[in-house]
């Protein structure tokens, strides 16, 4: 018995040079012996071949070039074929229908890599790194991705398993063999071990940030002086008046939120409230709402009117703000003709622009790529990086682990603290795809692009 | 009843071959269901034998013996009411995990045990050694006797133990028989194998016994009883043994002859160690152990080694613990646990000289090692019924199992399930998450064994629900369903599972006055870090309740979280337990699956995908494609 074939076209719809076509499961003589006159035996696996494809009612659909990969040394793991017919949406569509007419089905999203996990060629985490790779936006994403894709959180989740599993054997050992003469029950050294699996639970829950500012962009805040001309910086950078701007002071009491891409990095850049005392109960919340926002921000840009001296600031915005997250911009140097404004807070970078004139902004977007670039590299040390699906397991098996070396400290019994090693083995399972749970892989799957 | 035999016509619905821990819970279990049971022996005198220590119970194995009083077995009875000695092991930890030992006087253990063997209803038990399976059509239908005897029936439980082609070693010494005195039986074996049944070899040993007299206990270190002995079987509700927080001796089973009220014949172990002179004997004669000549081939207990064994594989430790368990009240012999050994007899005495207090030991018995055949459990399907040969059962060591306990519950099993067979009932299958019964039966059929298998607690994966006071009520829907438990005792264990439920949800809706609206259950979860008088905060009406009933109580409220973490743990395996592998479904062909699953799943053919799934060597990534491959069977099979 045999999974259905499937069929789906690997590239984008439309005009192209070429088209590939892509088929998986058991090739029937129906399909190999009808379309290309050739018999499964004879067929040279990873070779090119040139040939006619006949329809089933004989006509010839293109001249197309053909691969075979045979079983295991496919991408699926099972007899896979591509096939590259001209980048014409019309002949790639009737190749594929009669392929559908041979016996084949349409694929589903991430069918193929879904199979690829099935057949043991990837783990969880390198089938989601596939996703990755193909929606990576730039040298660092792809370089996570194909990290993640050689399977190497999968070898740190193995390694962080295998130490849990030694910590169990230890306490097991003295529930189950309580008449032997082992030698006194210690807890320092299983102790250790969980704080060392614990910490490296942690970094790698902590390499999600990096995930999130390489996928969803960083999140770069504006902040300032209200009037100092935050908003039209906004949409300065954005280049469109998505922002409300008017003369008025505080008229931003909301977020406002927009997207730019800088050296192929998404950056949310965020508006806020101005921040100054204010007896008005609206602008007030606004400057609340921006302290929070302050605290899941990457980055600031803190822009001043060069007109007049620099504002006092809060002080949670003082400590949020430091030379590598944030950069001071002097804006108005229109209205303000001296050289630099002696400033508060040296170190920092000062970008001075003027809007009006449409100064400096060049300049700034490059300190700005230049700030995430150091940014972003800061995190280079992690080797993987964690996924959403990843973080709920991890803090499920962090919090587990604390339970356990809490219950070490109170005296609590083994084989209670081995329940919650145990949970949090099982649970880190989970990301390598270990506990089979069909729904939660349906899921995964789907958010795949069809033909992948 | 008279003995039938020789007529094809007159059938016992069961006959068990077999008269050792296994066989006397099967042939009990079959009778009280109401079957019509024949119980053959080789000889009369060893039925409940304990061949090795005089002790039942222990980690994991006290919980099984509860178990078997849950599902109306003997064993924890018997125990009991002939223990000399009885310890709650592992009070250090939690009540999951701790387990009742008992020593036992062996002789009146297998006296009792013979009684009430004799006692029973719709049960004959008959001298004589099995030599022959007949067979007919692939269903077993009887057996034939060494004297050429033919007995017919419906279904054969067979418990041969140690005694399959057996062969005991003392040095170079080599003699036929399954135990000291004892015979082999070569015919049951050549017949398995001749019906198709694989057959391979194990390996077990015992240690000398030793005259007590002889012992000098003076600088030997005393191990008692508990004062207050934790026993085995469930009092609380049984209305004949117990009443009033007393055993009272005029309702001890006024049949049955022997046995005293537990706890009333408590006698010391004593404990001794080896040192660097014993090891240096062993090392210098280590080539006369079989074990270390090559002579013997069959696996040993990995768990319970030869003294050989531990001072070869365990160098660095200098000393290695002996206890001295003295086997009866009326025998002055002594067992020596942890010196099992193959080595000649008079190695063994070099040995002795050298352990404090063994100095002048005498000894009345070798110790021996005996290799035995044993018949790999993944031919059996999960009622113990054999997938050879049909309506044959087998249960204990000739499962590949080591162990009084392990060998009992495998045959109150197969008991049960030969009558199940009998009557076209379904088989009782007992999960993973339910006894520890269920689990070494699981692991016996699914994942098979390479070594004599000992039950563990870390082997079951749902520990924390199968802690040894719920035995009663975790079983009950079973003994209830099977008939394994009648009258006044259901009743009582039923009010019992009621009271339980009742008491745990007023302790988590009460909320004393004083605590800030904590309920009793927050007050109990949070003993140790609160100075609470739980006395005072307990309601009248509880503190009168049975022990057992108050225990379990507390047990259920105070690990309230872990025991819901495991049963959110079942219920997720629970989904791929329940999807059954349809009858006829082919491994063969299956793209996706590895050559190695395809063989270990034809082998065993696994009834669930659960099943299928606690394979060794089957992967999840195995499952993921056969649950697909399952649907599309079955979605092939309505079209």
């Amino acid at each position: 018995m045999e999974l259905d074939t499937i069929v789906s076209l690997a590239t984008p719809n439309g005009e192209s040079a070429i088209a590939v076509i892509r088929v998986s499961g058991v090739l029937s003589s129906a399909v190999l012996k009808g379309a290309f006159e050739v018999e499964l035996n004879k067929i040279k696996p990873r070779r090119a071949v040139y040939k006619n494809y006949n329809s089933v009612s004989g006509n010839v659909l293109d001249e197309v070039v053909y691969v075979y990969y045979k079983g295991k040394a496919s991408y699926t793991g099972e007899d896979s074929l591509e096939i590259n017919c001209h980048g014409n949406t019309l002949i790639s569509q009737k190749i594929i229908q009669d392929l559908i007419v041979r016996g084949c089905r349409m694929a589903e999203p991430g069918e193929y890599t879904k199979r690829a996990f099935l057949n043991e060629k990837l783990d969880l985490t390198q089938a989601e790194a596939v996703s990755d790779l193909i929606r990576a936006k730039n040298d660092y994403a792809i370089d996570v991705a194909r990290k993640q894709l050689k399977g190497l959180l999968g070898q740190e989740i193995k390694a962080l398993r295998s130490k849990l599993i030694k910590v169990l054997a230890v306490l097991e050992a003295y529930i189950d063999f309580p008449d032997e003469d082992l030698p006194d029950e210690e807890t320092d050294g299983p102790k250790k071990s969980l704080v060392d699996i614990g910490a490296k639970v942690n970094v790698l829950l902590n390499s999600h940030r990096v995930r999130r500012k390489l996928l969803e962009g960083v999140k770069l805040l504006l902040l300032g002086s209200p009037n100092a001309g935050k908003s039209s910086l906004l949409n300065e950078l954005i280049g469109e008046n998505r922002a409300i701007v008017s003369a008025e002071p505080g008229t931003t009491r909301d977020y406002i939120k927009e997207s730019m891409t800088i050296n192929n990095y998404e950056v949310n850049v965020i508006d806020t409230a101005g921040l100054h005392e204010t007896d008005s109960i609206i602008e007030q919340s606004g400057i609340s709402k921006t302290f929070d926002q302050v605290a899941e921000a990457d980055m600031f840009l803190l822009v001043v009117d060069s007109a007049v001296s620099p504002p006092e600031l809060p002080k949670k915005i003082q400590a949020a703000i430091n030379a590598k997250n944030c950069i001071i911009v002097e804006n108005k140097i229109d209205l303000n003709h001296s050289e630099s404004l002696a400033c508060f807070n040296k170190g920092f970078h000062h970008a001075r622009i003027s809007i009006i004139d449409s100064k400096g902004i060049n300049d700034l977007k490059a300190s700005i790529g230049n700030l995430i670039e150091s940014n972003i590299n800061e995190h280079s040390g992690y080797s993987v990086v964690v996924n959403t699906r990843h973080v709920e397991t991890l803090t499920e098996a962090n919090k587990n682990i604390e339970d356990a070396l809490l219950k070490f400290d109170t005296g609590e019994p083994s084989e209670l603290i081995a329940s919650d090693i145990k949970e949090a083995y099982l649970g880190l399972g989970n990301i390598l795809g270990e506990n089979n749970n069909e729904d939660m892989l349906d899921q995964l799957f789907s958010e795949f692009c069809i033909g992948k | 009843m008279r003995i039938r035999f020789g007529n094809e016509a007159e059938k016992y619905d069961v006959i068990v071959c077999g008269a050792g821990h296994a066989g006397c819970e099967a042939a009990l279990a079959a009778a009280r269901m109401g079957a019509d049971v024949l119980m053959l022996t080789g000889n009369l005198d060893t039925i409940a034998q304990m061949s090795c220590n005089p002790a039942i119970g222990g980690q994991a194995k006290g919980q099984i013996v509860r178990e078997i009083d849950a599902l109306g077995g003997e064993m924890a009875i018997n125990t009991d009411f002939t223990t000399i000695q009885s310890r709650l092991l592992n009070t250090s930890k939690g009540p999951a995990v701790q387990a009742p030992r008992a020593q036992c006087d062996k002789k009146a253990y297998q006296l009792r045990m013979k009684h009430v063997l004799e006692l029973q209803d719709n049960l004959s038990i008959f001298q004589a050694i099995g030599e022959d399976l007949i067979v007919k059509n692939g269903v077993c239908q009887g057996v034939k006797t060494n004297l050429g005897v033919e007995f017919f029936s419906k279904t054969v439980v067979l418990t041969a133990g140690t005694f399959l082609r057996s062969v005991m070693h003392v040095g170079s010494n080599k003699n036929e028989g399954g135990r000291m005195g004892d015979h082999s039986s070569k015919g049951l074996s050549k017949s398995m194998e001749d019906h198709g049944i694989k057959l391979e070899r194990l390996k077990t040993g015992t240690p000398p016994r030793i005259l007590g007299g002889s012992i000098d206990f003076e600088g030997l270190e005393e191990q008692k009883g508990d004062v207050d002995p934790t026993f085995f079987a469930f009092y609380g509700t049984r209305e004949n043994y117990y009443r009033d927080g007393m055993f009272h001796v005029e309702h001890l089973e006024k049949d049955v002859g022997v046995g005293w009220v537990p706890g009333t014949q408590e006698r010391s172990c004593w404990m001794t160690y080896t040192n660097s002179k014993v090891a240096n004997v062993i090392n210098e004669n280590l080539h006369l152990s079989p074990m270390y000549s090559g002579i013997i081939e069959g696996t040993g207990p990995r768990y319970c080694p030869s003294i050989e064994d531990k001072i070869v594989r365990f160098k660095e430790k200098a000393e290695h613990r002996l206890f001295l368990e003295p086997e009866g009240i009326n025998t002055d012999e002594w067992y020596i646990n942890g010196l099992s050994t193959s080595l000649p007899l008079e190695i063994q005495a070099l040995i002795l000289r050298e352990i404090p207090g063994l100095e002048n030991a005498v000894i009345t018995r070798p110790a021996y090692a005996v290799e035995y055949d044993f018949a790999p459990p993944t031919q059996l399907y999960p009622s113990l019924e054999s997938k050879v040969i049909g309506s044959l059962f087998t249960a204990g060591q000739t499962n590949g199992t080591s162990g009084y306990e392990e060998a009992a519950c495998q045959g109150l099993i197969a008991g049960i399930n030969a009558v199940n067979k009998v009557r076209g009932d379904l088989a009782l299958v007992l999960g993973r998450d339910k006894a520890y019964t269920g689990v070494l039966i699981d692991d016996l059929v699914t994942k098979g064994t390479h070594e004599p298998y000992r039950m563990f607690t870390s082997r079951a994966e749902h520990r924390l629900l199968l802690n040894h006071e719920s035995s009663e009520s975790r079983l009950f829907e079973y003994s209830k369903q099977y008939g394994l438990i009648k009258g006044q005792r259901l009743e009582s264990i039923e009010n019992k599972i009621v009271s339980i439920e009742e008491w745990r949800g007023k302790f988590e809706s009460t909320r004393p006055e004083g605590f800030e609206g904590k309920t009793i259950g927050d007050l109990i979860r949070s003993v140790g870090s609160l100075p609470i008088d739980m006395g005072k905060i307990l309601p009248n009406e509880f503190s009168d309740l049975d022990k057992s009933i108050r225990d379990e109580v507390f047990y259920k409220v105070q690990y309230r979280g872990y025991l819901e973490r495991e049963v959110k743990q079942v219920k997720k395996l629970k989904n791929i337990d329940n999807i059954k592998i349809p009858v006829g479904f082919a491994y063969e062909g299956i793209s996706g699956l590895r050559n190695e699953s395809i063989e270990k799943l034809t082998e065993i053919n696994p009834q669930t995908l659960g099943q299928a799934s606690r394979i060794s060597g089957i992967n999840p990534s195995d499952i993921g494609i056969l649950q697909v491959m399952i649907q599309a069977w079955q979605k092939k099979q309505k079209s």
